[in-house]
């Protein structure tokens, strides 16, 4: 058991950015977990694409928040299934535009939340770096500098997972 | 009215019968077809796809487009800076940016460099033509 304590004001801008970006993309609302403090290491589900975020100016109402990282996860067969959905192509294996159909989806669902955030949190300016793409079953990703939580996204074509590790996320 | 007469028209044609011509400045790939399925259908014409600001400036000065579709995260060339050195080649440029990043700063970051036109990605396709026939002042 973890005694974490969450702050949502910097959790929950990902969480609605995550749920808005897979609606609009792919026209159907996913159905969300609860939100879990990651304990261990993040297992890779076959698929997983990270960005940076970087901070610019820190004022003193946000407090420490500042660097960290946004992951998504899933499985091989889901990443296909949402770039055919994007492309409207049929994809046998994972090809170049099933990575930056994640990659894309990844930026977006970032940049939505820490628009939310730099617009509440007026001097913040957090930026994103470009996102990293990996492949493999049970890959183990670790941020050992930061606390994240993870959330699933359940959809028809699978379910995908948001990891977010983030200066901050401790209340 | 505005949705009605956009499905029953091809926005995407000009007065005179040719069509509206649309340079893309993004590193998505997923991006450039997302607009190409967008506007084609609507009439308009892809004219140029550019990876980077760099190359959207180049591509800009050979095809003069009608509209140009900016991305700002991008390799090379941001599309902040792109912009501004079309500008200061064409004053009459129309950048519509487009991002996955819009909070304020940013805008006024964009505005400051004279762009006036700015939507967040993703975007639904009729929130997208909305905003290109706003920035084209078409007469729907």
């Amino acid at each position: 058991m973890c005694s974490l304590n969450l702050n949502l004001d910097y959790i929950n801008p990902f969480l609605i950015s995550g749920v808005g970006v897979l609606n609009d993309l792919l026209g159907e609302k996913p159905v969300r977990s609860e939100v879990k403090i990651q304990t261990t290491s993040f297992k890779s589900e076959g698929i997983a694409a990270i960005v940076g975020i970087t901070k610019g100016r820190i004022i003193e109402e946000a407090g420490q928040l500042g660097k960290g990282r946004i992951l998504i996860d899933m499985q091989k067969e889901t990443a296909i299934k949402i770039a055919e959905a994007i492309y409207e192509e049929k994809y046998d294996d994972v090809t170049n535009e099933v990575f930056e159909s994640i990659s894309e989806i990844v930026n977006m669902i970032s940049g939505g939340g820490i628009t939310s955030i730099n617009n509440k949190f007026k001097g913040t300016n957090l930026r994103l770096s470009y996102p990293s793409i990996f492949s493999g079953k049970n890959l183990e990703i670790d941020s050992p500098k930061l606390k994240s939580v993870s959330v699933k996204f359940k959809l028809s074509m699978g379910e995908l997972s948001l990891n977010i590790a983030f200066e901050g996320i401790e209340g | 009215m505005l949705q009605k007469n956009m499905s029953d028209k091809k926005i995407g044609i000009k007065e005179d019968g040719t069509p509206y011509r649309i340079l893309i400045v993004d590193d998505s790939p997923m991006i450039h077809k997302m607009i190409q399925k967008t506007v084609e259908p609507m009439g308009f014409t892809i004219v140029g796809n550019a990876k980077n600001g760099k190359e959207g400036v180049e591509l800009y000065d050979k095809l003069k487009p009608d509209l140009v579709t900016m991305d700002i995260t991008m390799p090379i060339m941001d599309g902040v800076d792109a912009s501004e050195n079309i500008i200061k080649n064409d004053p009459m440029a129309v950048i519509l940016m487009l991002s996955a990043m819009g909070d304020d700063d940013i805008k006024e970051q964009a505005k400051s460099k004279g762009i006036r036109h700015f939507i967040t990605k993703p975007f639904q396709p009729a929130e997208f033509i909305k905003s290109i026939v706003y920035t084209l002042k078409i007469k729907i």
